[in-house]
């Protein structure tokens, strides 16, 4: 009895080491590694390690690249779980154990009574223990369920029954062949559920850098893209991002950004973190390399830094809250991580091509209008000053010879041109305060009817035979706008009509209440203009092709002057044609909002 | 009246001959500074009935000129600026200055502003404005002492502030009073919510006044800077 008692534990203490021996070493050979190290190991490493290795990849047909050594010092994955506990069978492998055993014995007896077999017995608890480690969590729960058939086998099937004796050799062959197929199952199983694992996290990684692509395409602003990054790191890590972003010359880092992972909204909370993470993402930044925490450098850094960068120029720095956590990074999840901040400084470097391209276009554009604009104005300008020049010395040299008429005609010629002359200016100055964007308007509350008034009296010497007059609705409607480019806006609209429409012609401004707006409109019922100038007329240097009725010139500023004011109060200049025949231009403002108090 | 002196201070000479023939064609006798510390010291010096003081002059400020001659004579001032600037007129105004013409400018403009002003130094000797109960203008009187004001015999029916306002253009007929002045004096404040009020309140005080296009014009609106009372 002592004797067999003895084998049998011996057997036990055999198989245990060998079960652990098995896991241990052939194991770990299953377990992923960084490349390079795969293939430092592939040159050195001992003779016997790389014979083991060949063996296990030529007995289980693994690919070449598809084993790689684990080494205890490289980055691992953060599993949550010390080593330990991985190794001791769950309540799950237990009860499963429990059942899968319960029914191999109760099969035992099945195929006992009807075969009587002891072969067929003991391949039941065969199938069992591999069923077990097929599906077993954790590693010792195949060797478990071995020792436990064993148990069972002997105390059911080995005569005497029911007993724990009775232990021949030959069952110590069964047993520790037993327990080897099922380390082996389990160590298996364990192996292809951690493919499957890995296989679903590239799967999802190749989801995210693909995800990332696409935002990285679609985002506007700076701010997005920033915002597309951190927000992919966060899907990855489900963890906080800080983001800092370059300065737009690319001189040092700006304030940082924070897209705390339990929200997706950005926090501002610039003073977290201490000198050291500072100083990381600072080194991060200047070297274009990792830093921080689970990295060489400043490794107790509560974040892990990488650089946003591409092809030298770094756009900023990202950095992943590891917090005290002391746990790194896996190294695909580094690939991916690189990556996906690559895309993010590529998608920056173009947003800043795009903009320095746009810059120089709009500097393109805008030399070549003042070039027009001089060019034009100083060719113009000629015809009115020659005009002034020769009357007025024409005057000089023959005052007495030149009868009154003539001399009548000169006085009012200079006039005109001085008054041509001085419309221009004024409407040039304008141009000027629009275009310059610095220059703020006074929007005010404006009486439209004060407006209008002064426009039509500032007409009153050179109507010409025009009539013009006022139409109101409401004399007492007020307005939101700046008086006096209004009063511009107006004069121009009545200087056209006049110059454009023959003697005896009426002129009408007329202005009211529609809906929540106020609209103001000039009439004129004189030959209208047609419909495919009606686009151009408001364009720059634009006057009619037919000269106006009264010969006169227009240097083409007033309309576009009109168009640039009223665009610049929020509203459209319309152009349409009067019934029966003339034009009609009109613009809305916002009501005046004017709260009467005493 | 003894022909009147007008002090001329403009430093562009070309503009500076064109307003003395203008006012050789009216035998106005003139005196001309072309900057402020001349015009300050022939102001001083010679007393003018009338001050024309150009905006752009090389040494100073107007606004300074026009403090500094405020501060011991009550001359009326007329300002020469360019168009499409109101702030300068509104500071000059609002440092005293009567009223303003906009470059470029007709010599009718010039001489019509020059006649308004005498008519109202005229007055103001005769006693009729200063501190009298009555004030009289065209069609327009007001009875400072009842308390209210008739157009052509009828009684105008005006809001207080309506008549604070009339009142304060009429003690004050001929010059152009800034928007900022006239809030002060009515409200003591010029907050942008009491000027964008009293257009309201000018709005619809000059309806009752000028009822149609056609009646007198009492009122006159300056765009961007105030508001005047004229002299019919």
């Amino acid at each position: 009895m002592g004797q067999q008692s003895f084998l049998l534990l011996l057997d036990l203490a055999i198989a245990f080491c060998l079960s652990y021996f098995i896991i241990k070493f052939v194991g770990s050979m299953l377990r992923p590694m960084p490349k390079k190290d795969a293939e430092d190991r592939q040159k050195g490493g001992s003779i016997v390690k790389q014979f083991m290795e060949d063996l296990v990849k030529l007995l289980f047909g693994l690919p070449e690249d598809g084993l790689y050594i684990r080494d205890e010092k490289d980055i691992g994955r953060d599993t949550g779980k010390s080593e330990g506990e991985r190794w001791l069978p769950g309540i799950s492998d237990l009860i499963r154990i429990g059942v899968i055993l319960l029914l191999a014995t109760l099969s035992g007896f099945l195929v006992d009574w009807l075969i009587a077999s002891e072969a067929a017995v003991i391949s039941i608890y065969m199938l069992a223990v591999l069923l077990v480690a097929l599906g077993a969590e954790r590693k010792l729960s195949g060797p478990l369920a071995s020792v436990l058939s064993l148990l069972l086998y002997d105390f059911f099937f080995i005569r005497p029954r029911f007993i724990f004796v009775t232990y021949g050799r030959e069952y110590s062959f069964i047993f520790l062949l037993m327990c080897i197929v099922s380390v082996l199952a389990s160590v298996l199983t364990q192996r292809l559920k951690q493919n499957a694992i890995e296989a679903s996290e590239a799967a999802k990684r190749s989801r995210l850098l693909f995800e990332t692509n696409q935002l990285m395409q679609r985002a506007g602003s700076t701010e997005e893209i920033f915002g597309a990054l951190a927000q992919q790191l966060k899907k990855l890590m489900g963890r906080t991002v800080i983001i800092y972003p370059a300065s737009e010359d690319g001189r040092e880092l700006l304030s940082a950004k924070i897209f705390a992972a339990s929200d997706h909204r950005v926090v501002r909370d610039s003073g977290a973190f201490d000198k050291t993470d500072v100083q990381a993402a600072e080194w991060s930044f200047r070297r274009n390399d990792l830093s921080g925490r689970g990295s060489g450098i400043y490794p107790e850094a509560m974040c892990l830094y990488l650089p946003i960068g591409v092809n030298d120029r770094v756009y900023g720095v990202a950095g992943i809250l590891m917090g005290s956590d002391s746990k790194a990074v896996a190294y695909q999840d580094q690939s991916f991580m690189l990556s996906v901040a690559g895309e993010c400084a590529l998608a920056l470097e173009n947003k800043e091509n795009q903009r320095k391209k746009e810059a120089a276009d709009v500097l393109a554009k805008n030399e070549q209008l003042r070039a027009n604009i001089l060019r034009t104005i100083s060719h113009d300008l000629r015809t009115p000053l020659t005009s002034i020049y020769g009357n007025a010395s024409n005057l000089i040299s023959n005052e007495d010879v030149l009868d009154k008429a003539t001399k009548r005609q000169m006085y009012e010629d200079i006039y005109d041109d001085a008054v041509w002359l001085n419309e221009l200016v004024e409407n040039l100055l304008n141009i000027t305060r629009i275009e310059d964007k610095r220059i703020k308007l006074d929007f005010r509350d404006e009486l439209i009817d004060d407006v209008v008034r002064e426009a039509v009296r500032r007409f009153s010497r050179r109507t010409e035979g025009h009539e013009i007059s006022i139409e109101s609705q409401d004399d007492m409607l007020f307005a939101r706008m700046d008086a006096g480019l209004m009063v511009q806006v107006i004069s121009n609209l009545i200087s056209n009509a006049v110059k454009y429409t023959p003697s005896g012609s009426h002129i009408k401004v007329s202005f009211g209440r529609e809906g929540e707006r106020a609209y103001i409109r000039v009439m004129d019922d004189g030959p209208g203009i047609k419909d495919e100038d009606k686009s151009r007329v408001f364009d720059m240097f634009y006057s009619g092709a037919d000269r106006s009725a009264h010969g006169a010139r227009s240097i083409g500023l007033g309309l576009y002057l009109c168009k640039a004011i009223v665009d610049a109060h929020g509203s459209e200049l319309k152009l349409y044609d009067n019934v029966p025949h003339g034009s009609v231009f009109e613009f809305t403002l916002p009501l005046g909002e004017v709260d009467i108090h005493g | 009246m003894d022909k009147p002196l007008i002090l001329i201070v403009e430093d562009d000479p070309p503009i500076r001959n064109l307003i003395s023939a203008t006012l050789k064609t009216q035998d106005y006798k003139f005196i001309t500074a072309s900057n402020g510390e001349t015009a300050i010291a022939e102001a001083a010096s010679h007393n003018p009935d009338i001050m024309l003081l150009d905006l752009g002059l090389p040494d100073m400020d107007g606004v300074s000129v026009i403090k500094r001659v405020r501060s011991w004579s009550n001359m009326p001032i007329i300002v020469i600026s360019a168009r499409s600037e109101d702030s300068d007129k509104i500071a000059a105004l609002d440092a005293g200055a009567d009223d303003y013409l906009t470059k470029p400018f007709s010599v009718e403009e010039l001489l019509a502003r020059l006649r308004a002003t005498l008519r109202r130094i005229a007055a103001a000797e005769n006693g009729d404005f200063a501190g009298g109960a009555i004030f009289e203008n065209g069609e327009l009187n007001i009875d400072y002492a009842a308390g209210c004001a008739y157009l052509s015999g009828e009684e105008l029916h005006l809001t207080p502030i309506e008549y604070k306002l009339l009142c304060l253009l009429a003690r004050n007929v001929g010059k152009v009073l800034t928007h900022t002045y006239i809030t002060g004096k009515i409200w003591g404040r010029s907050w942008d919510s009491d000027i964008a009020s009293l257009r309201v309140f000018m709005a619809t005080l000059r309806k009752k006044l000028q009822p149609d296009p056609t009646s007198p014009e009492y009122i006159q609106t300056h765009i961007g800077v105030g508001y005047r009372m004229v002299k019919v």
